[in-house]
């Protein structure tokens, strides 16, 4: 047996998973205490921001993988429910799942074109490709996505509408939390490794025997997934759908790389608080129409340049706290710390 | 002795010719220096070597195999480790993580985090790095950087190790202490081909050298002999004032 062993936890991670895990199981409970579902209503598309930024900042802050057409996987999403749930009558939950596979058979394909480009271009690409895709929801016959869709009550599976509500609010918790779980995981690994590695010097990377190509279609892949999960379940929060709506770029993904500009890219926790900055400031911009997006548009301009790194960024050089235990420190004779 | 690597007849261009038909076979075991002018090509053959560059003409075979056409990740899983003249740390990590990298993903052959642990701690050893391990790699001295460049290098568990000019811009007490640590490694079985200016550190280890000029050999033998040669004395040390 060696003398040497790796240690990930720290003091404050074993706080912030204690703290994450209680809060978890608190906003599990929600429907049985928020009677009026006042709670509930608005918690649903945070949680859904909460997964889409993860996955944003997975692809960005982790891969440098810098995605500008990640409302494609959402409007596959929303698309592949409709399609399972109401034309094949597949129960619309289990359908959630699937329509995440369907995204992730798409990635795959948008990655053979997309990944022959670097940074810019690449950011271009893939949301050229999203409008392609878009545009042929648009004209097929099928999906029909000229026109204004939504779930029937059949299709919905005779569901009560309180039922309804919990368990799309649940897929919204779960959809949240394992974002964040699939990050953590994801960096505590091997593949985690090779990402910082990547992301500090891709060329050093390669050099020590990291496959970078694969490592990046990986992420790619798993970001499509969970990403067009959260598009089936915001088909099911929402009343209806058009192929606009559905692959909206502002919506689904340049609101998204506001909130982890703003909360911090390339961390785990910066994401969480880069959506639950932005649901504050937008509530009190409600009123403000057009100024609202100037504004908001500003002020991530203005942190990108002050504080690249976001609010958990500023934290960091303040105190650096690492709330969940992703990196490893050595532990033997001759080891200082 | 049977040969390693054997680079055969390799041309590369940039508009200008930079590596012109050139040829160097490294047996198992040898330490190979190459001396040369600024601008004579020594770091893209290195490139060359590694598989950051791909060569316009000419083959590559290493370990019995033709490696021309592969990725440079491959070249450093099939036993290529190398060293880069400007340090390449991974800035945001620690030092035992650069090295833990390295291991994972370079060795070749699957490790167990526990045996890619014992591999990281034996190259942070032997490069002296061990004790600083848990530092972040951006706050590491040049001194302490081009170690680390050492440490990722070893920790890919190489057969042949490429070093480029891992001297450079150290002092003369810290070039000594290289010095040390990249015989000791030789002495482990580790196959050395280094690029180095400062020669007196090169004859403290290599056995045999290889001058370059204008991307062509000029000379290649015993190091005394080929550094006393006409040839590199008229190139080498007229233009290199060190």
């Amino acid at each position: 047996m060696s003398e040497y062993r790796i240690s990930r936890s720290t003091p404050e991670s074993r706080g912030g998973v204690a703290f994450f895990a209680a809060l978890t199981l608190v906003l599990f409970t929600l429907p049985w205490w928020d009677g009026d579902g006042s709670l509930r209503t608005p918690l649903v598309i945070v949680l859904l921001y909460v997964a889409l930024a993860q996955m944003w900042n997975l692809l960005a802050g982790f891969a440098g993988l810098i995605s500008i057409g990640q409302q494609m996987f959402v409007g596959i999403g929303t698309y592949g429910l409709l399609t399972f749930a109401e034309e094949w009558g597949i129960d619309p939950y289990l359908s959630v799942p699937l329509c995440g596979l369907v995204a992730a058979l798409v990635s795959i394909p948008v990655a053979f074109f997309n990944f022959r480009l670097v940074a810019g271009y690449f950011a271009i690409g893939t949301w050229v490709s999203a409008e392609v895709i878009r545009l042929l929801v648009n004209d097929s016959g099928s999906l029909k996505g000229g026109e204004v869709r939504s779930l029937t009550r059949e299709s919905l599976g005779g569901y009560a509408k309180e039922t309804r509500d919990n368990v799309t609010y649940w897929l919204a918790l779960a959809l949240a939390v394992g974002a964040t779980a699939i990050v953590v995981f994801v960096l505590r690994s091997r593949v985690g490794l090779a990402l910082r590695s990547v992301r500090d010097n891709e060329t050093g990377a390669r050099g020590l025997g990291v496959d970078v190509t694969r490592t990046k279609a990986l992420i790619w892949v798993i970001a499509a997934f969970w990403t067009g999960c959260v598009g089936a379940v915001l088909l099911l929060n929402a009343p209806s759908a058009t192929s606009t709506s559905a692959f909206s770029v502002l919506s689904w993904t340049a609101l998204v790389i506001f909130m982890v500009v703003i909360g911090g890219n390339g961390s785990t926790t910066g994401p969480i608080l880069g959506v639950l900055v932005f649901w504050f400031l937008d509530e009190q911009l409600a009123d403000q129409d057009t100024w609202r997006f100037i504004i908001l548009g500003g002020l991530a301009a203005v942190m990108a340049i002050v504080a690249p790194k976001g609010l958990y960024g500023l934290l960091q050089q303040w105190k650096p706290l690492q709330f969940f235990p992703v990196r490893r420190r050595l532990i033997g004779p001759g080891v200082d710390e | 002795m049977t040969t390693l690597l054997e680079v055969s007849g390799v041309s590369k261009s940039f508009g200008v010719k930079v590596i012109d038909n050139l040829s160097v076979s490294v047996s198992e075991g040898d330490a190979v220096g190459i001396v040369g002018p600024n601008g004579a090509g020594k770091t893209t053959l290195l490139n060359l070597i590694a598989g950051d560059l791909h060569p316009d003409t000419g083959s590559i075979t290493f370990d019995g195999h033709d490696i021309t056409g592969t990725r440079a990740d491959q070249r450093c899983r099939a036993g290529i480790g190398r060293t880069s003249q400007i340090p390449r740390p991974f800035e945001g990590m620690t030092v035992f993580e650069n090295v833990l990298a390295a291991s994972v993903f370079g060795a070749g052959f699957p490790l167990s985090e526990a045996e890619a642990t014992e591999l990281a701690v034996a190259s942070l050893t032997t490069s002296g790095l061990l004790g600083v391990a848990n530092m972040r790699a951006g706050q590491l001295p040049l001194l302490g950087r081009k170690r680390l460049e050492l440490a990722r290098a070893l920790g890919t568990s190489p057969k042949v190790l490429l070093l480029d000019e891992i001297a450079g811009g150290l002092t003369e007490a810290e070039v000594l202490e290289l010095v040390e640590t990249v015989k000791q490694i030789h002495a482990d079985g580790v196959t050395i081909v280094w690029i180095e200016h400062i020669v007196h550190a090169l004859l403290a280890v290599v056995d045999r050298i290889m001058a370059m000029s204008f991307g062509v050999k000029i000379a290649e033998g015993d190091p005394h002999e080929v550094m006393a040669s006409p040839e590199v004395q008229e190139v080498y040390m007229g233009v290199e004032p060190e």
